[in-house]
């Protein structure tokens, strides 16, 4: 992943807001990146223009060989299918649906004959085997966020984003829900892109990169990662 | 890993589902909606295919037989009778207008109404009728109820409201003429009364002898001699129609066959369909606004799983494609529900419209079903595109962000795709309404009251905006409230339009309504006359003018002669193969009055030519309606060819007039000047102006003095 001279400025009612002022960074396959940085910082937006949900304002950004800005947007949504996954702070399960259903949904907009066989397979692999046929309102917050990274991890995506995935959990259970997302990245061979407020969190990672006012304050490499398989 | 169609349709019918689990919930005003808009047009098209079924299944009955031949004034001749005799069985009958009223001295005399009554006489010969079967109460023999009873009075039988009218009852005597009539029994069913045009009266049906001995029937009297012909096995009737035809070319009388038996009712059907039809746009514009605040509501309440799935990997298209296909599923079962409804409203209306003697062939039509179901769907799809295509334009970054997920905006070319589906609704709604001005009005009203109301929406909003923006520390709850209607995607549009517009609908048609009654009430002006005495013999007319004047306060008596006649040639091109504008047929289709005038009417409003010398006796010229002239393509000089008793008169176009017919006074599309006319056996018509509560005296003053004068009461 390369991102050269990244801006992103956004209009508000109050006149533009320079969100990101300029971001190079290059990520390898397999590496886990935790991004860090106080409120306003841009941690989101970043990841949001790494999802190819937002479009810079002014630089380059390529992923897995492919220039964003090359693609228009149902484009970047069928690159989004193939090779990326996303983990929401607030799960973002469709209410309506199961959670086996729920984890169906990638696979099966990508046509993906058994999209139900590989949906059971994640959620056994997320430990919720006896949790198919339940609905969103009838799990717990916990099970939930691992229906949610069942989800981003079914279709084996190249890159993996989580966006504070335990900011709605309780210390305990955000733990198991960490442990999970390290090891399923592992597992895959993808990369991990962690946005968190979470220090210890993102220590785990096997590079920190922090962010402040729309720009990288520091880059290196972690002193304790969970695990690092840089290639 | 490319999606194909086959998956999407797979992962809509799940998310249809998945969305149906909790309940139809934001879809309930939407099936209604749907349901209603069907339901309303496939009745109004299924009903008026049942009646022009029925029609047609009915048509000898309604005609009365396979062939009509009608005269004015005289009966057929003795070749004319031949050859009519000749093609199969002939039933003769006569048809005039007259006054009947209830016999002083008889049982019911001091009950009954002194007022006589307007009735529609009609004398059927041993053979009538040739098909169907007449209804009477009590139930009897119709030729047995019509003869003459001992006592010297003349059977008759007449409709119910006639004995109402009459305030007497069945076995009570009436005099028609010179005759005494016994009500011999009510007539709950007259055969072939559906073909009958235009009826200023309750039917009173007597025998020939009756009729003759009434003394009624005097030359020039306005009389039509109907002949109803049963064909002979094997015979044609548009061959035998074409045939006496060419060999009768001046018999002017009118020939219809079963096709055109009921071309009132059916022209009456075809105006009520076309403003039931206005009614049922009505319901499906409003419906439509309908659909589209609930596919909106349900889109919105949806937007957050919208979003995810673009941050799944849902393409723009995808996203369209998938609601598209739920929004079709459920606008199919709201369409069918209603065309449900709509194909089975003739069975239950059959019956009511039955005793309206409208025959109704129940069935399903398969027709008005198709055109129903195509306008249901083109209406969903129509008004359920905007919110359709601002669901898959929803920006998925807004679930990383604080505050609500909210549907995206419209690009150009989705405006477009609005438009053009706008477009093929209006297209379609026109083409199918029967009207195309009708339609092409409503439509254009519809788009008018839409863009009226989005501005005014519009305007609302930045007046809320300034509002809340000039309430800065004071009123917090109206501040809240003017917050929430300047909104960039507040509902305030949607509210504006769909209230204005339902508000709109119904003041309409209550206004429609309303003054279609007043027309009937109010167009009949304050100077109109109160009576028309039509019928009024030659020798009659100075007794009768020394009557109208002498009467109190009697006022603006006018009495001119009158003829009726056809219209056979226009600039010598025979009228059977003119096509005029439909809003000046009517000059063409059956018979006109006519009169003769030396001088100018003093009504008459000349727009062109002049008006001929007073004592001009020169080549028959005509004072034409302006009106006429135009839609015949007729200016002054040209010729027109009137069919007068059997016989053809060419006259020239002298001038022409402009006719409020609105007015009431006495008008006659036609003038001739004197001469020829003059000489034709005629009977006069006048009419007579008298304070409202002198005109029952009047009529009964009248009937006394001229038996065979008929007065119609204009009020």
């Amino acid at each position: 992943m390369d991102l050269v001279g990244l801006q992103l400025t956004l209009a508000s009612d109050a006149g533009e807001v320079n969100i990101l002022r300029g971001i190079d960074l290059t990520i390898a396959q397999g590496e886990t990146v935790g991004v860090v940085g106080p409120s306003g910082s841009g941690k989101t937006s970043l990841m949001l223009l790494i999802a190819g949900l937002e479009k810079p304002t002014q630089g380059s950004l390529r992923i897995a060989g492919q220039d964003f800005g090359q693609l228009n947007e149902d484009r970047l949504a069928l690159f989004r299918r193939r090779e990326i996954g996303i983990v929401f702070q607030a799960f973002h399960l469709i209410p309506t649906m199961t959670a086996v259903e729920n984890v169906a949904v990638p696979l099966e907009l990508a046509g993906v004959p058994d999209a139900f066989a590989a949906a059971r397979q994640a959620l056994q692999a997320v430990g919720l085997a006896h949790r198919l046929q339940h609905y969103p309102a009838q799990l717990s917050g916990g099970e939930q966020q691992r229906v949610a990274l069942a989800r981003a991890i079914v279709g084996k995506p190249k890159l993996l984003l989580a966006d504070e995935p335990t900011g709605n959990l309780d210390l305990e259970t955000g733990a198991v829900v960490m442990d999970l997302i390290f090891e399923l990245a592992r597992e895959h061979g993808s990369t991990l892109l962690l946005i968190t407020h979470d220090p210890a969190l993102a220590a785990r990672c096997s590079r920190i990169v922090h962010l402040a006012d729309g720009r990288i304050k520091d880059d290196r490499l972690s002193k304790s990662p969970q695990f690092n398989i840089v290639t | 890993m490319a999606s194909s169609p086959m998956a999407v349709l797979k992962f809509a019918w799940r998310d249809l589902r998945s969305s149906l689990r909790g309940g139809l919930r934001g879809f309930r005003i939407f099936l209604i909606c749907l349901i209603l808009g069907a339901a309303v047009i496939a009745a109004i098209g299924s009903l008026s295919s049942g009646i022009v079924a029925g029609l047609a299944a009915n048509g000898k009955a309604i005609l009365g037989g396979d062939l009509e031949f009608r005269l004015i004034y005289r009966p057929a001749d003795q070749d004319e009778m031949h050859a009519l005799n000749g093609s199969g069985t002939v039933t003769h009958s006569e048809e005039m207008r007259a006054m009947v009223k209830a016999t002083a001295g008889t049982a019911a005399a001091n009950t009954a109404s002194s007022d006589p009554a307007l009735v529609e006489v009609k004398a059927v010969d041993r053979l009538y009728p040739l098909y169907g079967q007449a209804e009477i109460d009590p139930p009897q023999d119709l030729q047995a109820a019509l003869t003459q009873r001992p006592d010297g009075r003349y059977g008759a039988l007449v409709e119910p409201t006639l004995l109402q009218r009459l305030q007497i009852g069945v076995g009570d005597t009436v005099t028609l003429g010179q005759v005494r009539l016994i009500i011999a029994g009510t007539l709950l069913h007259e055969p072939d009364r559906g073909s009958q045009i235009f009826g200023l009266g309750p039917r009173l049906m007597i025998s020939p002898q009756a009729l003759a001995a009434s003394d009624l029937a005097q030359p020039g009297s306005l009389i039509y001699h109907v002949y109803k012909v049963k064909l002979q096995p094997g015979l044609d009737a548009a061959r035998v129609k074409d045939q006496l035809s060419a060999r009768f070319p001046t018999a002017g009388w009118r020939i219809r066959g079963v096709e055109d038996a009921s071309t009132g009712l059916r022209n009456f059907l075809n105006r009520t369909a076309q403003y039931l039809n206005l009614v049922g746009f009505c319901a499906l514009l409003i419906g439509g606004l309908g659909v589209a605040n609930a596919v909106r509501a349900f889109l919105e309440s949806k937007a957050r799983s919208l979003a995810v799935l673009k941050c799944l990997g849902a393409s723009s298209s995808q996203l369209l494609a998938l609601y598209l296909i739920l929004v079709g599923v459920m606008a199919l079962i709201g369409t069918a529900i209603g065309l449900v409804i709509g194909a089975v409203t003739p069975f239950f209306l059959g019956a009511m419209l039955a005793r309206f003697d409208v025959p109704i062939l129940a069935g399903l039509y398969l027709k008005p079903l198709l055109l129903a179901a195509a306008i249901s769907l083109l209406t969903a799809f129509a008004f359920a595109l905007a919110p359709l295509l601002k669901a898959r334009r929803v920006k998925p970054a807004q679930l990383f962000r604080s505050g609500p997920v909210e549907l995206g905006g419209l690009n150009r070319y989705d405006l477009g795709a609005i438009g053009g589906a706008a477009i093929v609704l209006a297209a379609a709604a026109i083409l199918t309404a029967g009207s195309i001005k009708l339609a092409a009005g409503f439509v254009a009203a519809a788009v008018l009251t839409l863009i009226a109301f989005a501005v005014l929406a519009a305007g609302l909003k930045r007046l809320a905006g300034h509002g809340k923006a000039r309430l800065q520390g004071q009123s917090r709850a109206l501040r809240f409230a003017l917050a929430d209607i300047a909104r960039r995607q507040s509902p305030t549009a949607s509210v504006v339009l769909s209230i204005g517009l339902g508000l709109t609908v119904l003041v309409a048609i209550a206004l429609i309504q309303r003054n279609m009654l007043r027309d009937l009430e109010e167009t009949v002006p304050g100077h109109a006359p109160s009576f028309y005495f039509i019928d009024i013999q030659p020798q009659q007319i100075d007794a009768f003018d020394a009557f109208a004047r002498k009467f109190p306060g009697a006022d603006d008596f006018q009495r001119v002669p009158m003829l009726r006649g056809r219209i056979a040639a226009v600039k010598d091109v025979p009228a059977d193969r003119l096509k005029p504008p439909s809003d000046i047929a009517w000059v063409l289709k059956g018979d006109r009055g006519l009169t003769w005038s030396a001088t100018a009417p003093s009504n008459a409003k000349i727009v062109e030519g002049q008006w001929w010398p007073a004592d001009y006796q020169g080549p028959p010229l005509i004072s034409l309606d302006a009106a006429a002239a135009k839609g015949l393509g007729l200016t002054i000089g040209d010729s027109l060819t009137v069919n007068l008793l059997g016989r053809e008169i060419t006259g020239k176009i002298a001038n022409l007039r402009e006719i409020d017919w609105s007015s009431l006074d006495i008008n006659f599309v036609m003038v001739f000047s004197p001469g020829l006319l003059q000489q034709a056996p005629q009977t006069y018509i006048a009419t007579l102006r008298v304070p409202t509560d002198s005109e029952g005296k009047l009529l009964a003053a009248s009937t006394q003095e001229f038996p065979n004068v008929s007065a119609i009461r204009v009020k």
